[in-house]
């Protein structure tokens, strides 16, 4: 074996490791690891908030109605809304990854994403 | 020059272990396809293994259903009927009716599609709540009764139906059940083999999750006070699963609580000590017309009619926190760690 052999051998695994601590590297910080609580209206996404943040969020829709999200201690609820039915202020808080909060008449959802998974694929109610 | 070789070689395992992983991720992804909307008042969220076309023609469905089909869209052939007393439902509107008046039949009258007046009146349709009169009440029940709608003509795509003067009639009791089974269908039909169709709660499952393992579904805790809102936990393949409760939709005035649910005899809520009725069976719109007359009708009568069937198994949660199972899912269910200490009870034919 020459000594060019020997060089050529080190630099390929130096390159081939490099390329991998940059892709693990890479993946980890596109991988949110933070749990988040994301608001939607009709679909579109009105904001994103860690749950290991504690806060309190108004929501204001053109009609005057609107919903206030408040994260408080890892779980995420509606605290207070001005619809009739207030279905989403009676339903429990939300932490588990995919779970959510629906707000019908302001077409309003919350919801937990890349948090603690729950191993349940829907709820029945 | 081995070395050489053997150096690539590495080189090359090294960079195809990366890629395949990620590979492997995203074939997952484009696998199962999911989509959330809102319709019929509610939110839908289906999510299919499969092509993501089947997804869009699936909700244009729904919206043409509702639209059909809705009592508060003013030219929908419901509203038409409730309008001018006579008038015609076409294609699944027909068939939700057949399929509807069917289950009225059979509950002598537990669900009943004409029950809408007093509905309106109690402000469930629009969450404008208020408690009426009994005098109010008794005059809205008079025109309630499943038996007087006449069908003036009837052929396999269409009925023709006439009202008696004040009456007005309402699928949404069995609409939301009838279309998760029509996706179920219409997902078969087109070569998907896993899917789950979550329409506000009422779910229906295609075969089971891509491992092959069963869908966790979970049942709503009718308990206002519940840590995880969560009662306990179906296993299910290719089954709907419905839930009609109080807590769904309810106000209250005085203290006291009322809710949606109401019996069709009196004309207020229905108050057997039920907290929830869930149904799990192969039949979507069964499930959902059951769920409502079965917790109308109370326990006793619910264990009754179930042991007189065959197409369907229930979960019963009483007011007082019992829950009663019928033994074709007793072994498929599991409390919820909140509830492990509830009284859980299987009913047996």
């Amino acid at each position: 074996m020459k000594k060019n052999d020997l060089i050529l051998i080190g630099a390929l695994l130096i390159i081939a490791f490099t390329i991998l601590g940059i892709t693990r590297v890479w993946q980890k910080n596109n991988t949110d690891e933070t749990a988040m609580v994301i608001v939607t209206v009709d679909g579109q996404e009105m904001g994103r908030f860690p749950l290991n943040e504690d806060m309190e969020q108004r929501f204001d829709f053109q009609d005057g109605s609107y919903n206030v999200l408040r994260i408080y201690d890892g779980k995420a609820e509606i605290s207070e809304a001005s619809c009739p039915d207030q279905i989403c202020v009676k339903h429990h808080k939300i932490h588990y990854t995919k779970e959510t909060i629906v707000c019908l008449p302001n077409k309003l959802v919350v919801e937990i994403a890349g948090g603690e998974e729950s191993d349940i694929d829907a709820v029945a109610n | 020059m081995n070395f050489k070789k053997m150096g690539a070689g590495l080189l090359c395992a090294l960079l195809l272990c990366g890629c395949g992983a990620e590979k492997k991720v995203q074939e997952k992804l484009t696998d199962t396809s999911s989509t959330t909307f809102f319709a019929m008042d509610t939110v839908m969220e289906i999510q299919i293994t499969g092509d993501q076309e089947l997804l869009s023609e699936a909700e244009q469905k729904v919206v043409a259903l509702e639209k059909q089909l809705s009592v508060t869209e003013e030219n929908s052939e419901v509203s038409q009927i409730n309008k001018n007393k006579i008038g015609r439902l076409t294609g699944a509107g027909a068939e939700i009716f057949k399929g509807g008046m069917d289950i009225c039949a059979a509950t002598d009258g537990a669900l009943d599609l004409t029950i809408y007046p007093v509905l309106k009146e109690w402000g469930f349709t629009t969450g404008e709540y208020k408690v009426p009169d009994d005098e109010d009440i008794n005059q809205l029940l008079e025109a309630v009764d499943y038996n007087k709608v006449e069908i003036s003509d009837m052929e396999n795509d269409y009925i023709d139906i006439v009202l008696p003067e004040d009456m007005e009639i309402d699928l949404g009791s069995i609409t939301k059940g009838y279309t998760s089974q029509m996706l179920h269908d219409y997902f078969e039909e087109n070569g998907v083999e896993s899917a789950l169709i979550n329409l506000g709660g009422n779910v229906q499952c295609l075969g089971g999750k891509l491992t092959g393992d069963p869908w966790k579904i979970a049942i709503k805790s009718p308990f206002p006070d519940s840590k995880d809102g969560i009662l306990g936990v179906l296993q299910a393949k290719d089954l709907a699963i419905v839930t009609s409760g109080g807590y769904e939709r309810y106000f209250e005035e005085d203290g006291k609580v009322y809710w949606h649910i109401l019996d069709p005899t009196t004309g207020k809520p229905a108050d057997k000590g039920i907290a929830s009725v869930t149904i799990v069976g192969k039949d979507g719109l069964r499930c959902d017309g059951l769920s409502t007359a079965l917790f109308v009708k109370g326990l006793d009568e619910a264990v009754e009619y179930w042991k007189n069937s065959d197409d369907f198994d229930m979960i019963i949660v009483m007011s007082n926190g019992d829950v009663h199972i019928t033994e074709g899912i007793a072994e498929d269910f599991a409390l919820a760690q909140e509830y492990a200490t509830s009284k859980l009870i299987v009913e047996t034919r």
